[in-house]
């Protein structure tokens, strides 16, 4: 519940990647859900319905740091509530950053592509972050610099959408996921995998 | 990292398990103190502690249970001391006139040759954005961390703008007093601790709030600039006086008495309004919300300063250690009388005392004060070169820092009269200075130095 509370609070704030005093002590929610509709829509897909489907808390990528550009990899993270009351399923994804999305989940610190997308049911909150689910981005037309904002539009299974702004940060922690496409579909876990690896450690060591 | 763990394991693991009992110890101790009359009150604290009167007793903290950020974890902060915000978005910039804090840290930055106007606004919105949710306890984007924004304690976070960062957007906005300071004959300048194209000024009373915030900017920052120096300071621990009590230098002396307020200071710092009227210069802020921040740290010589007996470090300054009266005077905020002489004949302030060098009839020729002391570990290695009459125990001296519309009408011209002669010179050395612009404030809608990028 509390969580509902600063989700609705701070989800304008977060896409739009102005920050905002949050206190989680505040109940100061309105119940605002016209957060999604505030991104500039140049998607390529023609949203015929962008109203809101998702709660969005802070939701931001992963700067990329590939000089080449053109290959890089990343990942979006952030915190999307499902408050239509309606259970759903993401199905697709789109996004004028990359040429190919993919929705990832980690499984003994092994990513791999979630069969049928993200399912978000009714009152839930999809958790995506390092080390976990997330939504991947391959095919990169161009580097995803500090700053940067990109818009990856959201496709439901009833066939709504709704463009989610992620605010670049540079991250150095996420690594398992991006380290080697060939291994992580395998997913055997034999040995020990980049992320395996990453993952028994503290996540919040990995800055230095 | 370290300096984080070592300076929170001091205050902050009593916070979470044992509030309550902290504070009623607090009580306790107070009212034992106050038997003895050493104390004429304990702070007054809460949102409104900056206008609470001296001589308030403290109000018992309650623990608040708080959620800093969106891995939904809870942490226990004492209120309203671990608590208490001070807005980000405003007109003007937090951390210039809201009240001192207790750790302070200052930082300047060099931009990358790569960063252009494009980048150094990416660098801003940024930075603007993270600095609103720290200081509001809460962590940044991407925060791993983000328990340690959950007390903020009176954080602020203030940026400053050097030359280079005009060069690189709008350089017709650059202010002309925006420079280093003249050359003085006292100065010793050490590069580490001068120049800079960004300052980020992070302050609080909690140091591991503070500690995180500083991480989170650099963290921030580094695709854009590097750093240049880190200086960090302290001024005293909220609670350990009442509150607006001036702070005390490393040489004892309370350190900021004159500091303008109320109208005085919204001419002074800010360049509006009229202040006393007694003011002669043409005082406008380069961007209304904006003013200019001169740092210099000073070496202070400590082990020669003892050599001096009480008398004459009052003498040397013009004021009394205990009070921080003018020597002419009883209480600290009494008006020095300068044209008193003693019996001799002579005058009680003498001619060369640093209260009578830095003051002049024009009140616009003034600045607000916000200083921190540092406190290095003396240089015990006689193989390296320390300057500045180190003697191997104190290695200590102050974080000057001095708010003014205007460096060159208010500034200055007191640094030109206390650089030509003040008797605290000879214990004193400038080790380091830089001067920035300090952009408006912003709203939520906004970002810090959005006018260079308009």
């Amino acid at each position: 519940m509390k969580t509902n509370a600063v989700v609705k609070s701070v989800a304008l704030a977060a896409v739009l990647g102005l920050g905002l005093p949050a206190c989680s002590t505040d109940g100061g929610d309105k119940g605002t859900t016209d957060n999604g509709s505030q991104a500039p829509v140049e998607s390529t897909q023609a949203a015929e319905n962008t109203e809101n489907i998702f709660e969005i808390e802070d939701a931001w990528v992963k700067a990329t740091q590939d000089e080449e550009g053109h290959d890089a990899m990343t990942g979006a993270f952030g915190h999307l509530a499902n408050t239509t009351g309606e259970d759903l399923t993401i199905v697709k994804l789109n996004s004028d950053a990359a040429d190919l999305l993919e929705m990832h989940e980690t499984v003994d610190g092994m990513m791999r592509e979630i069969d049928g997308g993200f399912e978000v049911k009714a009152g839930e909150t999809l958790v995506l972050e390092p080390g976990g689910d997330h939504f991947m981005l391959m095919e990169m037309a161009e580097d995803i610099n500090p700053g940067d904002v990109i818009t990856v539009t959201v496709e439901t299974d009833n066939g709504d959408t709704q463009d989610i702004d992620f605010e670049a940060r540079e991250f150095v922690g996420a690594q398992e996921n991006y380290g080697n496409i060939d291994d992580e579909h395998g997913g055997h876990g034999d040995h020990g995998e980049h992320g395996h690896d990453m993952e028994s450690e503290d996540s919040g060591d990995g800055d230095h | 990292m370290t300096e984080a763990a070592d300076t929170s394991s001091q205050p902050e693991p009593e916070k979470g398990q044992a509030g309550p009992k902290v504070s009623r110890r607090g009580l306790l101790f107070g009212a034992g103190v106050l038997g003895g009359g050493l104390i004429g009150g304990a702070a007054g604290y809460g949102v409104g502690s900056a206008t609470a009167p001296a001589g308030a007793p403290a109000p018992e903290s309650q623990v608040k249970k708080v959620t800093p950020g969106i891995a939904n974890t809870t942490v226990n902060v004492s209120a309203p001391i671990g608590t208490d915000t001070i807005d980000f978005y405003g007109k003007r910039q937090a951390g210039v006139t809201t009240p001192v804090q207790a750790h302070g840290i200052f930082m300047g930055l060099n931009l990358l040759d790569r960063t252009d106007g494009d980048a150094l606004q990416r660098m801003m919105r940024i930075l603007s954005s993270d600095a609103a949710r720290l200081t509001q306890g809460r962590g940044t984007l991407a925060d791993l961390d983000e328990e340690l924004a959950a007390a903020p304690a009176r954080l602020t976070i203030t940026f400053g703008f050097g030359e280079e960062i005009f060069a690189r957007t709008k350089p017709e906005l650059k202010p002309d007093w925006l420079k280093p300071l003249p050359k003085y004959g006292i100065d010793q300048l050490d590069p580490a601790y001068t120049g800079g194209d960004l300052l980020i000024k992070v302050a609080g009373d909690n140091p591991a709030s503070v500690a995180h915030a500083r991480r989170m900017m650099l963290k921030n920052v580094r695709a854009f600039a590097s750093v240049a120096w880190i200086q960090t300071g302290f001024t005293q621990a909220r609670g350990a006086h009442p509150e607006k009590t001036t702070m005390r230098n490393l040489f004892g002396q309370i350190d900021g008495t004159s500091n303008p307020h109320g109208e005085a200071q919204d001419r002074v710092v800010w360049g509006e309004g009229k202040g006393d009227g007694k003011g002669k210069q043409d005082l406008k802020p380069w961007l209304p919300g904006g003013t200019s921040m001169v740092i210099r740290r000073i070496a202070m010589n400590l082990d020669t300063w003892d050599e001096l007996d009480r008398n004459a470090q009052e003498e040397v300054i013009g004021r009394r250690l205990g009070s921080g009266a003018p020597l002419t005077g009883k209480d600290e905020h009494d008006a020095p009388d300068f044209d008193a002489t003693t019996e001799a004949g002579f005058p009680v302030i003498s001619d060369i005392a640093h209260i009578r060098r830095s003051r002049t009839e024009d009140t616009d020729q003034a600045m607000f004060r916000r200083a921190f002391n540092y406190d290095d570990p003396p240089v015990t290695n006689t193989d390296l070169q320390e300057p500045h009459g180190q003697t191997g125990v104190s290695h200590s001296g102050l974080i000057f820092v001095a708010f003014q519309a205007d460096v060159d009408k208010q500034f200055v011209p007191i640094q030109d009269r206390l650089a030509e002669s003040d008797h605290l010179n000879l214990w004193t050395i400038p080790v380091g200075s830089a001067v920035f612009a300090i952009p408006p404030g912003c709203d939520q809608n906004g970002y810090i130095g959005e006018d260079l990028f308009a």
